[in-house]
């Protein structure tokens, strides 16, 4: 079952874009209703609560691939279905504008999610391990469609830096095949208790920063600045929406199935890895504060706003690791839903820099009604559903962390959402009230916004909006899930 | 008394006829006269060894009806038979290869004198090897020397000449400083005959008397015999003399008669002043590390000549370095590598001497090595025995000159200090080997018509060219067989140290 | 009936190869049946060899009764001997096609064959003498091969070639005349030297000389520079001899000097192993790095092939089974990877005209299947799963590991760093051929044609070796246990 789900991504992107019959349309249509059929499968499993395993391959005794749906994955992989037929639609009227092969650009994307769901659902380290290596092999191609040389540039820099990552991990890895029962996802963690102690949580450490490549945390987030200005919309929007987070589902993994929450505290790796992501918290929201390009802008608030959910996986309590999963959750839906908005902004108004958009709400006012919406989740203002997470996440901070950590970081994280503040909201203040001095656009009513760009714009804000609303639900789930975990 | 026996005095005495009367034959039957000479030296010498082989003894032999002090003795073993057996294969396979070159290099009147000397120089390598009177062996150095200085002036062409000049005077003041050392070990011992010497200079020792005056002789013995068998750093003649010579004489000067001197120097050390106080005066490690430094040193030198006869005599002087050096260690196992070392040398140079006038032939009669750029494909046999000789030299399993460094190593394990020192001398000299002969070897074989006027293929002369392939038949049989040789040395080596 | 079995592969080859140096052949073709028939021949009995022969030695001379020269088939015999006889068939197919424009076939075809029964000769060597005899034998037999174009720069790489070579086996002279003397020359598993009773110093230091001795021909630094400057031979003689034959034979040399003459006893946890075990780890750094910094294709491959022989030669040095077990399987995935990765670079050399990676832009789309086993063999090299170099890599770094000493894990992070050069010097081949820039130069349409099927047979088959040894590397790994047990 689970071997189908991804599987079958996989496959609809080898043979759909290139072998099936007519034109762009019926392709189209034929991968939409190919993903919908994903989702569904999906929606299925999940709903049904039911732990599906699946022994995919035995390699050698020690290693094997195996797949398994617990409460963690099922999160993941509902994001990833559901962005990814957003995502699908988006890209359908986005590419339109682009030039280069479109058929490849359907067949990575397909393959990625077909790895990104085998990472997520991974049973033990090692299948992780491998999907999490094919993962960045296969959407590195998403990153250089555009074939400029900084596209290309900035392709092999991602790849270069997750290969990297993947060999930190490589490392603990090894290590850790000796020192733990089993390498297998357990909640409570799995490693024999004072065996090479010091070694073992050097090799955690190297673990979480490899992973922590994927993930933006300093210092191995330079590859997000240069990647996402220069791939595609739809595919900037899934990398900081989605693929980052497969680094983060790997440090959660890896702290709480394999390590386990209470041989973490209290070490320095948990004090280290707090400081690095605080800083980086806070450092991304600085270099957005300061960046002109708004693809760029947003580039370094991910970094900022995964390491949001970094902070709270590393507070190693139930609460933090509630508040982590509504992160990435919201995190997800408002970034993608700003990489579209800087997807349209650049295609149908040729806009790049921030300021150069004065006065651009008159002529896409959905897409700046859902920038409004976006920013306000994002930013963590209630009632939207950035609140939420950030709230858990500061809370829980407040209460499970010793002695300065507990103060300083919900004052770093008040201090980032200040900065967030800082460069969302002006852009769209300028857009809506451009002052009286702008000279008249050119052409400068209304642009047409096609529904396909703004359907899953609107769908994105939405949700910000009215989970945030009634977050009940939502945080129920949450919690019952991290509850299992810890 | 067996008629056996007397074979090594019929050979001596055959030889110094062979002399006299080369002096009126022309040079045709003077050269055929030699290799008759040879031939039966040959023979006679084989059923020596057979002879002391099969009855495991060691004998002396006087000659002439006087008894000692005065008289002449021979002693004659299985070691002496054999190198002196060895000497006769050898000058005769030079002989046959350079009769050609000989026959255009010197001037048709003096070739009958040319054949002469051959013949004096065997009976001076005879005399060395069995000789068991000290006088005698000085006698016959002065006299090999002036046949080795004939042979190399009768190449009347001016590098030669001044070759054979510088030859002359080294060789005199070594023969000079042998002399020296052999009058005050007379005038300490009042000695001559070995065997004599040797009870007098351990009673000498042991009282403590005379001591210094003992080390002075042997060392000036020692010297006196380095010198003339080209160690470092008195090697300055060495290069021109067998670089400039005609084929044949560059074979008998590097093959044997440079050997012929270390043999001499070997039953001194073993015979005259034995190990024991040989290894006591020091001049035993003095003798490794100047063997050493020839290794060292010539090897480089090597790689550096400007001409390939040139290089391949600067090799030689490397090769007696080892010999030094496995004298320097002083053990029985040390004397084997020794021995096997001249064997494989003796065989090996002559081969390399001859291949390279062949390709020099091959090469417009010139041996810079631009000119010698592949010459290989233009005379393929002389190639094939140069390559043969180079692998050998280099230390090739399968092939004689592999199995002196396999000794040598040996030998040196569990001495020491001495251990790293012969090691690592074999390891660097064999790296500087190759560097200059396999690096000759490639240059042979590359593909060279554009590089240099000639063109031609030269047909192979059987005369030289046989006589080459025999001896590189022979480096192979030794590297193959070499257990056979070694249980025939250690065996003479048993009788030959007591 | 075990003397043929053994004295047949070795001579048959060596014997016929030589001598078929002076037969004029009519036309291509019949040399090309001819050669086929000694190889496959050759092959065939080497295979026979492996699955019938008994574990008796046969000596085939004597030098005294301690020195012999003999040959002996035991598990390491097997591994080495299958190794070389499963590629030199399928190289001579690619060199068919290769050589087809080239000068002094004679003299390339015989040397070729010739080396071929050397290599086999190294393999069944039964004790150090015979090693000797045939690795000073296939330095001559290799020599005419690395110079075959007879350019300036050719002759001088053999000269430089034979210059190395014989230096190194000058050092292990010493190392050989060491075991004759203890009598510790004949190859058991474990060695003879563990309670050895003369000074423990010498045999450290013979050691450390013999090991970088035969460690040469493995191009253990600084005696490596011969390797890259061979890369110009023709392409066959660099992905076979340069990256299979000689190279191998060299770290197969010290694995016997290692593990069975002297005994990983014998020289574990002293100075000896960790001077060793310090060159191969600069060796891996220097070699990737060299690697990052070069244009040249081949030569790029070059010092990749210096780095990948120090990760066997880093393992040997560990001086455990499980490490042996881990050297052995990387020796044989590295030979497979290697030399699919020459092919494809002789292909391009070859079809293409094209030796420079800057040269590379956009040739994926001309000659698709040699880049996409190109692309295999990066992803083996690198360590990405499914492939076969994860699997090595995975061992080496278990048994490091499972040392737990300072020094093998610092050789571990080595390796990783060398696998992320690795990454980086492969993976910029792969884009710049399958994606290139808008703003680079493509190839002119008729100036790049696709391999043809003489090389690509062999290089596809050689990509499905990568995959498959990568999916089912349990047996393999087991005969390798059961090799090195015996």
């Amino acid at each position: 079952m689970l071997v189908f789900v991804i599987l079958f991504p996989i496959l609809t992107g080898l043979l759909i874009p290139h072998f099936a019959p007519g034109g762009r349309l019926p392709r189209f249509c034929l991968l939409i209703a190919a993903q919908i059929a994903e989702v569904c499968t999906v929606a299925a499993a999940v709903a049904s609560g039911r732990t599906y395993t699946s022994d995919i391959w035995r390699l050698t005794e020690s290693l094997t691939i195996a797949l398994k749906l617990d409460g963690v994955a099922a999160v993941f992989i509902l994001l990833t279905v559901i962005s990814w037929l957003l995502t699908l639609l988006y890209s359908y009227e986005y590419m339109k504008h682009e030039h280069g092969h479109e058929a490849n650009f359907y067949t990575f994307l397909f393959i990625s999610e077909g790895m990104l769901l085998g990472t997520a659902l991974s049973a033990d380290f090692v299948s992780m391990y491998v999907f999490y290596e094919l993962t960045s092999l296969c959407s590195m191609p998403l990153v250089l469609y555009e074939r400029t040389r900084k596209a290309i540039t900035g392709a092999v820099k991602y790849l270069y830096y997750s290969i990297g990552g993947a060999f930190f991990v490589l490392f603990g890895l090894a290590v850790l095949y000796d020192n733990t029962f089993t390498l297998d996802f357990l909640p409570g963690g799995t490693l024999i208790p004072g065996h090479h102690t010091q070694l073992v949580l050097a090799a955690i450490f190297c673990i979480i920063l490899g992973f922590g490549t994927k993930a933006g945390m300093f210092p191995m987030h330079n590859w997000l600045p240069t990647a996402h200005p220069v791939a595609p919309a739809p595919a900037s929007a899934l990398l900081s929406g989605i693929i980052t987070k497969a680094g983060v589902i790997g440090i959660l993994r890896v702290i709480y199935f394999i390590a386990g929450a209470d041989r973490l505290r209290g070490t320095w790796v948990q004090t280290v890895c707090l400081t690095l992501a605080l800083f980086t918290v806070f450092m991304g929201s600085m270099m957005a504060f300061t960046e002109k390009n708004f693809k760029k802008r947003l580039a370094y608030s991910s970094i900022s706003q995964i390491s949001y959910v970094l902070t709270g996986l590393f507070v190693l309590s139930q609460e933090g690791l509630m508040g982590s999963l509504l992160q990435i959750a919201f995190h997800a839906a408002a970034k993608i839903a700003l990489f579209y908005i800087a997807g349209i902004l650049i295609c149908l108004a040729g806009l790049r820099s921030v300021e150069r958009f004065r006065g651009a709400a008159r002529r896409l006012p959905v897409t700046f009604g859902c920038f409004i919406f976006a920013a306000l989740s994002l930013v963590g203002i209630p009632p939207f559903g950035g609140f939420v997470s950030k709230w858990y996440i500061a809370s829980a901070a407040l209460d499970g962390l010793p002695g300065a950590f507990a103060y300083a970081a919900p004052a770093v994280l008040l201090l980032s959402a200040l900065l967030t503040a800082g460069y969302l909201f002006p852009p769209i203040i300028r857009g809506f009230f451009p002052g009286d001095d702008l000279p008249p656009a050119p052409g400068g009513e209304r642009l047409r916004e096609p529904w396909q760009l703004t359907l899953p714009l609107i769908l994105l804000a939405a949700a910000c909006g009215l989970l945030g609303l009634f977050p009940d639900w939502i945080t129920s789930v949450m919690q019952r899930i991290a509850g299992a975990v810890l | 008394m067996s008629f056996v026996q007397n074979f090594p005095f019929f050979s001596i005495i055959l030889s110094l006829l062979c002399t006299v009367v080369s002096f009126i034959l022309n040079g045709k039957w003077a050269r055929r006269l030699t290799l008759f000479l040879l031939c039966a030296g040959t023979a006679l010498q084989t059923c020596t060894l057979l002879f002391c082989c099969r009855g495991n003894i060691r004998y002396t032999y006087m000659m002439g009806h006087f008894a000692a002090p005065w008289g002449n003795e021979l002693s004659i073993g299985i070691l002496e038979a054999s190198l002196a057996l060895l000497f006769g294969v050898v000058m005769l396979l030079s002989v046959l290869g350079g009769s050609e070159h000989v026959a255009t290099d010197v001037a048709l009147p003096k070739q009958h004198l040319y054949w002469l000397m051959v013949d004096l120089t065997y009976v001076s390598l005879l005399l060395l090897c069995y000789t068991n009177d000290i006088f005698t062996g000085y006698v016959f150095i002065e006299i090999s020397t002036i046949a080795a200085c004939s042979l190399l002036a009768a190449k009347e062409v001016g590098r030669a000449l001044i070759a054979s000049v510088r030859y002359m005077i080294f060789a005199l003041i070594g023969s000079g400083l042998f002399l020296i050392g052999v009058i005050l070990t007379y005038s300490i011992t009042g000695e001559l005959l070995f065997p004599q010497l040797r009870t007098a200079v351990t009673a000498l020792w042991e009282a403590g008397t005379y001591r210094f005056s003992m080390t002075v002789a042997i060392g000036l013995m020692t010297v006196g015999l380095s010198i003339k068998s080209g160690l470092f750093p008195f090697h300055f003649w060495l290069p021109d003399a067998h670089g400039q010579a005609t084929a044949a004489t560059s074979g008998i000067l590097s093959g044997v008669i440079i050997k012929g001197y270390i043999v001499l120097l070997i039953k001194i050390i073993y015979q005259v002043v034995g190990i024991d106080i040989f290894r006591a005066s020091g001049i035993q490690n003095i003798l490794l590390i100047f063997g050493v430094g020839g290794m060292v040193v010539c090897s480089i030198s090597a790689i550096g000549a400007p001409r390939l006869k040139t290089m391949v005599a600067f090799s030689s002087a490397a090769q007696v370095g080892y010999i030094f050096m496995g004298l320097g260690l002083g053990t029985h196992s040390a004397l084997l590598a020794v021995l096997f070392q001249i064997f494989a040398h003796a065989l090996t140079k002559p081969m390399l001497f001859l291949s390279s006038s062949s390709l020099m032939d091959a090469s417009g009669g010139r041996q810079d090595f631009r000119s010698l750029w592949g010459a290989g494909h233009r005379y393929p046999m002389a190639g094939f025995t140069f390559t043969v000789g180079a692998l050998s030299m280099v230390g090739i399993p399968l092939l004689a000159g592999f199995i002196p460094k396999l000794y040598f190593a040996l030998a040196a394990f569990g001495m020491g200090w001495r251990t790293w020192v012969v090691l690592l001398a074999l390891t660097v000299s064999t790296i500087l080997n190759v560097m200059y002969f396999l690096y000759t070897t490639i240059l042979i074989w590359l593909p060279g018509e554009e590089r240099t006027h000639v063109h031609e293929r030269v047909r192979p002369r059987m005369g030289t060219v046989c006589p080459a392939m025999l001896l590189a038949g022979l480096n192979l049989l030794v590297g193959i067989h070499s257990a056979a040789l070694a249980a025939l040395f250690t065996q003479g080596i048993d009788l030959f140290c007591q | 009936m075990n003397s043929w079995f053994l004295l047949l592969p070795v001579l048959c080859p060596l014997v016929l190869g030589l001598l078929s140096y002076f037969i004029v052949f009519p036309s291509e073709n019949s040399r090309r049946w001819f050669y086929g028939t000694v190889v496959v021949v050759a092959s065939v009995l080497t295979w026979t060899a492996i699955l019938r022969c008994g574990s008796d030695a046969f000596v085939f001379l004597r030098f005294t009764d301690r020195l012999t020269l003999a040959f002996r088939m035991d598990g390491a015999a097997r591994l080495f001997a299958g190794l070389s006889a499963a590629l030199w068939p399928v190289t001579m197919v690619y060199a068919w096609d290769y050589m087809k424009h080239e000068d002094r076939l004679r003299m390339f075809w015989s040397f070729f064959t010739a080396s071929f029964g050397v290599t086999l000769g190294i393999a069944l060597a039964a004790n150090m003498m015979t090693m000797y005899l045939f690795y000073e034998l296939l330095t001559l037999c290799t020599l005419p091969l690395v110079m075959q174009p007879m350019t300036q720069k050719a002759i001088q790489a053999g000269i430089k070639y034979v210059i190395y070579s014989m230096s190194g086996a000058a050092l292990a002279f010493i190392g050989l005349v060491f075991l004759i003397a203890a009598d510790a020359q004949d190859f058991t598993m474990g060695g003879h030297l563990a309670g050895y009773g003369g000074s423990r110093t010498t045999l450290l230091a013979v050691f450390t000389l013999s090991f970088v001795g035969f460690g040469v021909k493995a191009a253990i630094w600084p005696l490596h520079a011969w390797l890259p400057a061979a890369s110009v031979a023709p392409t066959p003689v660099t992905a076979l001899l340069h990256a299979v034959a000689v190279v191998k034979s060299g770290a197969f040399a010290c694995i016997r000097l290692t593990y069975y003459a002297f005994g990983a006893e014998a020289v574990s946890g002293s100075w000896a192993q960790d001077t060793v075990m310090i060159l191969t780890i600069i060796t891996i750094v220097f070699g990737s790095s060299m690697a990052l910094k070069q244009q040249h294709f081949k030569r790029r491959l070059a010092y990749s092939t210096v780095a990948n022989l120090s990760y066997i030669l880093f393992a040997v040095s560990m001086m455990t089974t499980e490490a042996l077990t881990a050297a052995f399987l990387h020796l044989l995935y590295h030979s497979v990877v290697k030399i699919m990765a020459f092919f494809a670079a002789g292909a391009v050399l070859h079809y293409g005209e094209r030796e420079y990676v800057d040269e590379l832009e956009g040739i994926g789309k001309y000659m698709p299947v040699t880049f996409a086993c190109f692309t295999v063999a990066s992803c083996a090299l690198t360590g990405v799963p499914p492939f076969n170099g994860f699997i090595s890599k995975w061992y080496i770094a278990l048994a490091a590991v499972h040392t737990y000493r300072a020094l093998p894990i610092l050789g571990f992070a080595a390796l990783l760093l060398s696998a992320l050069f690795t990454a980086i010097y492969m993976f910029q081949v792969v884009v710049r051929a399958w994606f290139p820039s808008k703003e680079g130069m493509m190839p002119a349409p008729g100036s790049v044609r696709e391999a043809g099927a003489l090389m690509l047979v062999p290089m596809i088959l050689l990509a499905a070796v990568c995959l498959l040894t990568g999916l089912f590397p349990q047996s393999l790994l087991d005969l390798i246990r059961e090799a090195v047990s015996v």
